[in-house]
C-alpha cells in the first residue's frame, strides 16, 4: 500500500456526477425513443394512404406517436416496480442449470490446476516470510478474477441473444412472463454461477494459502483511520504542500529539520473504540528521510510528534524519535501526558476536541528533511482478521463480476452476442486501462478548459490553420461557437463516468500488505459502484428487449 | 358462457421491416375476424399466407402494423392475458438441456400455480401425451415427434381457456395426430376455445366448427365448415324410409320441375375440393377480399 491514498467515499461528489450522467443518458435516450416513435408512426400514416383509406393527417401521426410512447413508458415503469419472484426465480433457476449444462463449472477446474502448478513458481523457502505473503495473497486474488470474470462475461453476453436465436424465448414469452422479469432473472442466474464459481475458488485460495503459509493463520491486518494533513513552511506559516527534494515520484512532501516547518494531521471520530486493549492509541508512522548530509549515519533522522488542542491552546509534546526507514514504526501514546507548561493532562479529554485529534510532526534534525503523505502518519484502530480482509476483498471482486454481468446482459438485450461481447469488452478495457488516460483526454488542463477551446472552436482553428494560442477575435460567430462548445464539453467531461472504473475493486493492495479492507474508502465505493451501474443498466436494457419483437433472426 | 368473442381482430395489417425500417413483406392485410367461445377454429391457408404471423401477433410476440387485437378482452401486449392461453408454435422452441420433467416444471412456475397442482398437472401431461419413457431424457435427444409431444403438453401446463394451435399434427405419426384430433374435440367439450392453423385439412374437416381461409395475407374465406361445404347446386332429402310410391311420385315432381334424381341426399364436398378452389380463385382475381358482414 505504498503511495497510495485512500480516499473517504464522497457521497455528495457520487450522487451529482451520477445524477447528471445518468439524467443525460436518459434524457438522450427519452428522446431518441421519442423521436423514434413519433417518426415511424408518422411515415405509417403516409404509408397507408392507398386506395380507399381516407388520407390521414401528420397530425394522426404525431399524436400516435406521442399516445404509443408515453403508455410505453408507463407501462415499463410497472414492470420494472412489481415483478414476481416466482417467476424471477423460475428464470434464474433456468439460466442456472443451462449454464452449468453448458460446462461452466469447469473453470473450477482450471483454477484447480492453476493451484496445482503455482507451487512450483511461487514457493522459495528460503524468503522471508513477510515478503511472501503480499505475492501469494496477489497471487490468489489475481487468479480469482481472472478465471471468473471471462466466464461469466460469455455467460452474459451469448445467454439472451442465444435464447432468442434458439427462439425458446418465444415460447417463454407466450407466457405471463414481464420482459423486466426475463431481464432481471437471467442477471441472477448468471450471478448465481458466478457466486458459487467464486465462493469455491476463494475458500480452496484461502485454505491453499493457510496451508502454503502458515503463518498467515490467526494473521491480524491493521485497520488504519487516516486524517487530514496540511503543512506550516519554515517560517511557520499555513501552506498545502511542502517543499519538493527533487524526487521524481511527488506522492510526499517534505518538511525541513530545526526549522518552523511542521506537517498537521487531523484525525475526525477519536473515541475509546479507538484505543486498543491496554487503553493506548497507537499513531502508526512510515515516514521517509531524506538527507542533505550525513549526518549521524549511525542514527536516524529525529522527529516529534506534538498533540495539540486548537480551542484551549494546550500543546503536549510526546518524546522524540528515531524515524525507522522503509519500515512502519508504531508508537502507542499513553493517555497521560505531561504539556508545555509541565502540567498533567490528559489525551482523550483536554487534547481530543469534539473528537478531532491534531498533531504536528515535526523533524528536529538540522539539514535533514522528512517526507511525508496523508496516508503515513494513521492511527491504529483494534486489529481485524486477516480471514475477514481477505473475504471482503474477494466479495469486491464479486461485486465486480456483479457488474459486468448486468453490464453484458443488459447490453445483449439488443445486440447479438459478437456485438455484446465486443461492446462489453470495451468497456473493460477502458475501464482497466483507459480511465486515467480518459481523464486527462477530456479533462484538458483545468476541469473543461482546453488549449484553442473546444470542439467547434479546435475545428474552426484546425481549418483555418489558426494557432491555438492566437485568441478568437470577438464576434457573433466566435459567441456562438463558445457557446455550443460548453456543453459538449461538459457531456465529454462527464461520458467518462460512463465507463465502470474497475480499479475501485482490486482490494489486494489492502490485503497483500496486511491491510484491513477498509470500509469508508474500500467496500462503500465499490458497493455504490455497483448500484450505479445497476440501475440505468437494468432501466435501459428493460426497455431495449421490451421494444424488440424478439422475431428478428 | 357469454358470448362475447374470445378473440376480436380488427384490421388487422403487419408489415416485416428489416433493420432499417425498409418494408420486406406485408404479411397481413386488414384481416377482421372474431372467434367465439367455445369453438373450434381453423386457420387454413398456403405456405406463407400469414397464418403464424397472425397468431404471433394474437400472443403479442409480433407488434401489429395496423389495427387492433383483442384477446381474452385484453389488448396483445399485455402480458397477464396469458395466464389463460396455451400456445404450441410451429416448431417447438423449447430448452433443449432440460429434461421433459424439468420443462413442464419450468413453465409451469410462470403461472400462479401451487407447487402440488404443478407437478400433479406436469404428470398427467407427460402421461397423456406419451412421454412417460422418456420424461428424464434432455430435449435434445427428442425425435421431431416427442418434441412435438412435450410442446403440447407445455401449451397446456396452465389448463387454458384459449389454445393456440400452429399445424398441431405436423410432425405426428398416424396415431399421434388421431390422438391430437381427439384432444382437441375433448377440450372442445370441456368448454374450451380452439384456433387451429393446419394444412391437414382432412384434419381441419374433421374437427373445425368455422374455418377462415387466407391467401397472401388477406381473409379469402370465413365461414362454418358446414355451411362452406354444402353443394348449393345439388339437394339432398334425407328422410325416414319412404315407400316406393312416394319415391316415384318425389321423382315425378322432380321430371316435372326437369331435374334427374340420381340419388336423394345433399352430399358435401371435401374440403379438398372447397380449399383449392379458393386457392385458385384468388390466384386469378387478386384483391377480392371476404368482407366479413358479421364482425362490424
Ligand atoms: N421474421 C420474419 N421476417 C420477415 N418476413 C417474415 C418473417 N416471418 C414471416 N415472414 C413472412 O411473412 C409471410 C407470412 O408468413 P407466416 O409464417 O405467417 O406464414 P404461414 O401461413 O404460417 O406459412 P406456413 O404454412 O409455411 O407455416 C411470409 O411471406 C413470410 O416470408
Ligand atoms: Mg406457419
Amino acid at each position: 500500500m505504498n503511495d497510495y491514498d485512500p480516499k473517504a467515499f464522497n457521497w455528495l461528489f457520487a450522487f451529482q456526477t451520477w445524477g447528471i450522467v445518468c439524467g443525460l443518458m436518459f434524457l438522450g435516450a427519452v428522446l431518441l425513443a421519442f423521436v423514434l416513435q413519433v417518426l415511424s408512426h408518422t411515415l405509417q400514416e403516409f404509408e397507408q394512404i392507398g386506395p380507399g383509406k381516407p388520407r390521414r393527417s401528420l397530425f394522426q401521426g404525431l399524436r400516435n406517436g406521442c399516445a404509443a410512447f408515453a403508455n410505453g413508458v408507463i407501462e415499463g415503469f410497472r414492470d420494472l416496480f412489481f415483478m414476481s419472484p416466482r417467476r424471477v426465480g423460475a428464470i434464474t433457476v433456468l439460466v442456472f442449470r443451462e449454464s452449468v449444462r453448458r460446462k461452466t463449472l469447469l473453470v473450477l477446474v482450471v483454477f484447480a490446476i492453476c493451484f496445482l502448478f503455482a507451487g512450483w513458481f511461487l514457493s522459495d523457502p528460503n524468503r522471508d516470510p513477510l515478503l511472501r505473503i503480499p505475492i501469494y495473497v496477489t497471487f490468489v486474488l489475481t487468479a480469482i478474477s481472472w478465471l471468473i470474470l471471462p466466464a461469466v462475461f460469455l455467460l452474459s453476453c451469448w445467454g439472451l441473444p442465444d435464447d432468442i436465436k434458439a427462439r425458446s424465448l418465444h415460447t417463454v414469452v407466450t407466457k405471463p412472463v414481464k420482459r423486466s422479469e426475463i431481464l432481471v432473472g437471467r442477471i441472477l442466474g448468471v450471478t448465481l454461477v458466478g457466486t458459487l464459481v467464486v465462493a469455491v475458488m476463494s475458500v480452496v485460495g484461502y485454505l491453499w494459502l493457510v496451508r502454503a503459509l502458515p503463518e498467515v493463520n490467526g494473521i491480524k491486518t491493521r485497520v488504519p483511520v487516516f486524517g487530514e494533513i496540511t503543512f506550516l513552511d519554515r517560517e511557520g506559516k499555513p501552506t498545502d504542500k511542502g517543499i519538493n527534494v527533487g524526487d521524481i515520484n511527488m506522492f510526499r512532501s517534505y518538511i525541513e529539520g530545526d526549522t518552523a516547518a511542521r506537517a498537521i494531521w487531523k484525525f475526525s471520530g477519536v473515541g475509546p473504540s479507538l484505543l486498543n486493549k491496554d487503553g493506548k492509541l497507537v499513531l502508526e508512522s512510515k515516514i521517509q528521510g531524506f538527507r542533505t548530509h550525513k549526518g549521524n549515519l549511525e542514527r536516524g533522522i529525529i522527529f516529534q510528534y506534538t498533540f495539540v488542542n486548537p480551542t484551549t491552546n494546550v500543546r503536549a509534546k510526546f518524546q522524540p524519535f528515531e524515524i525507522a526507514e522503509f519500515r512502519d514504526s508504531i508508537k502507542p501514546i499513553d493517555n497521560d501526558l505531561i504539556d508545555e507548561k509541565n502540567h498533567p493532562v490528559k489525551l482523550m479529554t483536554d487534547i481530543v476536541d469534539k473528537g478531532q485529534l491534531t498533531v504536528e510532526v515535526a523533524c528536529l534534525s538540522t539539514g535533514q528533511f522528512l517526507g511525508m503523505a496523508r496516508p503515513d502518519v494513521f492511527i491504529r484502530a483494534q486489529d481485524a482478521y486477516f480471514v475477514a480482509s481477505f473475504f471482503k476483498a474477494v466479495l469486491c471482486i464479486w461485486l465486480m463480476m456483479f457488474l459486468i454481468i448486468v453490464f453484458a446482459v443488459s447490453v445483449s438485450t439488443i445486440v447479438k452476442g459478437p456485438v455484446a461481447s465486443f461492446l462489453t469488452g470495451v468497456i473493460i478495457v477502458l475501464g482497466i486501462f483507459g480511465r486515467d488516460f480518459m481523464q486527462q483526454l477530456v479533462a484538458g488542463e483545468g476541469i473543461y478548459k482546453w488549449e484553442g477551446g473546444g470542439i467547434l472552436e479546435s475545428a474552426y482553428r484546425i481549418v483555418t490553420h489558426m494557432n491555438p494560442n492566437v485568441p478568437m477575435e470577438k464576434g457573433f460567430w466566435t459567441t456562438v461557437v463558445q457557446v455550443l462548445d460548453t456543453p459538449m464539453l461538459m457531456f465529454a467531461g462527464h461520458s467518462r463516468a460512463i465507463i465502470p472504473d474497475f480499479d475501485t475493486f482490486q482490494m489486494a493492495k489492502f490485503v497483500a500488505h496486511g491491510y484491513d479492507v477498509p470500509w469508508n474508502s474500500g467496500l462503500l465505493p465499490a458497493i455504490m459502484h455497483t448500484l450505479a451501474f445497476l440501475i440505468p443498466c437494468v432501466i435501459l436494457g428493460y426497455f431495449c428487449l421490451k421494444s424488440r419483437e424478439l422475431e428478428s433472426k | 358462457m357469454s358470448t362475447e368473442p374470445v378473440i376480436q381482430i380488427r384490421n388487422l395489417s403487419k408489415v416485416y421491416r428489416d433493420f432499417w425500417g425498409r418494408k420486406k413483406v406485408r404479411a397481413l392485410n386488414s384481416l377482421s375476424l372474431d372467434v367465439r367461445p367455445g369453438e373450434v377454429f381453423g386457420l387454413l391457408g398456403p405456405n406463407g399466407s400469414g397464418k403464424t404471423t397472425t397468431l404471433k401477433l394474437l400472443l403479442g410476440l409480433l407488434f401489429p402494423t395496423e389495427g387492433e387485437v383483442s384477446i381474452l378482452g385484453k389488448p396483445a401486449s399485455d402480458v397477464s392475458k396469458n395466464e389463460r392461453i396455451g400456445y404450441l408454435p410451429e416448431e417447438s422452441y423449447l430448452y433443449r438441456f432440460l429434461n421433459a420433467e424439468e420443462t413442464l416444471d419450468f413453465y409451469g412456475r410462470l403461472f400462479k400455480m401451487t407447487p402440488a397442482t404443478r407437478k400433479k398437472r406436469a404428470d398427467e401431461l407427460i402421461e397423456m401425451v406419451g412421454l412417460k419413457q422418456a420424461r428424464r431424457r434432455q430435449l435434445k435427444e427428442y425425435s421431431k415427434g416427442m418434441t412435438r409431444r412435450i410442446g403440447l403438453a407445455q401449451a397446456l401446463i396452465n389448463d387454458p381457456e384459449l389454445i393456440l394451435l400452429d399445424e398441431p399434427t405436423s410432425g405426428l405419426d398416424p396415431l399421434g395426430s388421431r390422438d391430437m384430433k381427439d384432444l382437441i374435440l375433448k377440450l372442445k367439450a370441456q368448454g374450451k376455445t380452439i384456433v387451429m392453423c393446419s394444412h391437414l385439412l382432412a384434419d381441419v374437416q374433421d374437427v373445425c366448427d368455422r374455418i377462415a381461409i387466407l391467401y397472401q395475407g388477406e381473409l379469402k374465406v370465413l365461414d362454418r365448415v358446414d355451411d362452406l361445404l354444402r353443394d348449393q347446386e345439388m339437394t339432398q332429402i334425407r328422410a325416414s324410409k319412404l315407400p316406393p310410391e312416394a319415391v316415384k311420385e318425389i321423382e315425378a315432381i322432380a321430371a316435372r320441375y326437369g331435374a334427374k334424381i340420381h340419388e336423394i341426399g345433399q352430399p358435401q364436398n371435401t374440403l379438398e375440393e372447397l380449399f383449392l378452389k379458393v386457392i385458385r380463385d384468388s390466384a386469378e382475381r387478386p384483391g377480392q377480399r371476404f368482407v366479413n358482414t358479421s364482425a362490424s
